[in-house]
């Protein structure tokens, strides 16, 4: 059961969409100014991956890539709080 | 026989899937949900960029790009039809949904904890942050926040 080619399509454009916003969001990653505001920024352009990945998996019809898509938003949650637990010295967030 | 609706092209077939001007009903569904999610991501990203505040930023990031993100599983989900794969997006979705205001509260908490003050509009920026005039706010003096540093 392929995908349609039209749906394809669909999908495989709002995945640049979303990849031309990750790329983006580099530009605030740069100019910080703060720590904090860099985890934020790294943890959205984690979820824009996430994204990305789950719809390229629909658009090829690939249900496999999903586990890496999920794979990624774990580590993605653990790289947001254990930057949160650890850039402050007494490590009583969550 | 298809029955005429809003004089728009579109037509229900009682005994076929809903055909919007030639395409398919799931073509449109996947459109409309694909749009939504870029708008959203959008909006986050406009956000990340015009607020001037860690605060700010992260109320951007939690709400609307988990939105996108959701959209965007739904899409996903659409294409996929029911089974394994839509099972597997269904936990995606759910987790984004749980952890990603989780990792956003997290992060905030701790630079509140490290003592970053909230931007007002009395103060500006004051503890360790800098004016973002890249996107042209006009909102914000360019005087505050430099001698602070």
């Amino acid at each position: 059961m392929a995908t349609a080619p039209l749906v394809a399509d669909i999908l495989l454009a709002g995945a640049a969409v979303i990849v031309t916003l990750g790329v983006v969001l580099l530009g605030r990653i740069v100019l910080g100014p703060t720590t904090p505001d860099r985890v934020v920024a790294v943890n959205v352009v984690g979820t824009a991956t996430v994204v990305v990945i789950a719809l390229v998996a629909a658009a090829l019809d690939q249900p496999g890539y999903l586990d890496v898509a999920l794979v990624y938003a774990l580590l993605n949650f653990l790289l947001s709080v254990g930057l949160a637990k650890f850039s402050i010295e007494r490590g009583g967030v969550l | 026989m298809a029955v005429p609706l809003l004089s728009a092209g579109l037509t229900v077939d009682p005994a076929g899937p809903l055909q919007v001007a030639g395409l398919s009903a799931e073509a449109v569904l996947v459109a409309l949900l694909v749009a939504g999610s870029a708008f959203f991501s959008l909006v986050a990203v406009v956000g990340f960029y015009r607020l001037p505040d860690v605060y700010s930023r992260a109320h951007a990031a939690s709400k609307s790009e988990t939105l996108g993100a959701l959209l965007a599983f739904s899409a996903a989900g659409v294409v996929f039809g029911l089974g394994q794969a839509s099972l597997k997006l269904a936990l995606l979705a759910l987790f984004v949904l749980v952890t990603g205001p989780t990792a956003a509260h997290a992060v905030v908490r701790s630079a509140a904890d490290a003592g970053r003050t909230p931007w007002t509009r009395e103060t500006g920026i004051t503890d360790g942050g800098a004016s973002t005039d890249d996107a042209g706010v006009a909102e914000t003096p360019t005087d505050t926040g430099e001698a602070d540093r």
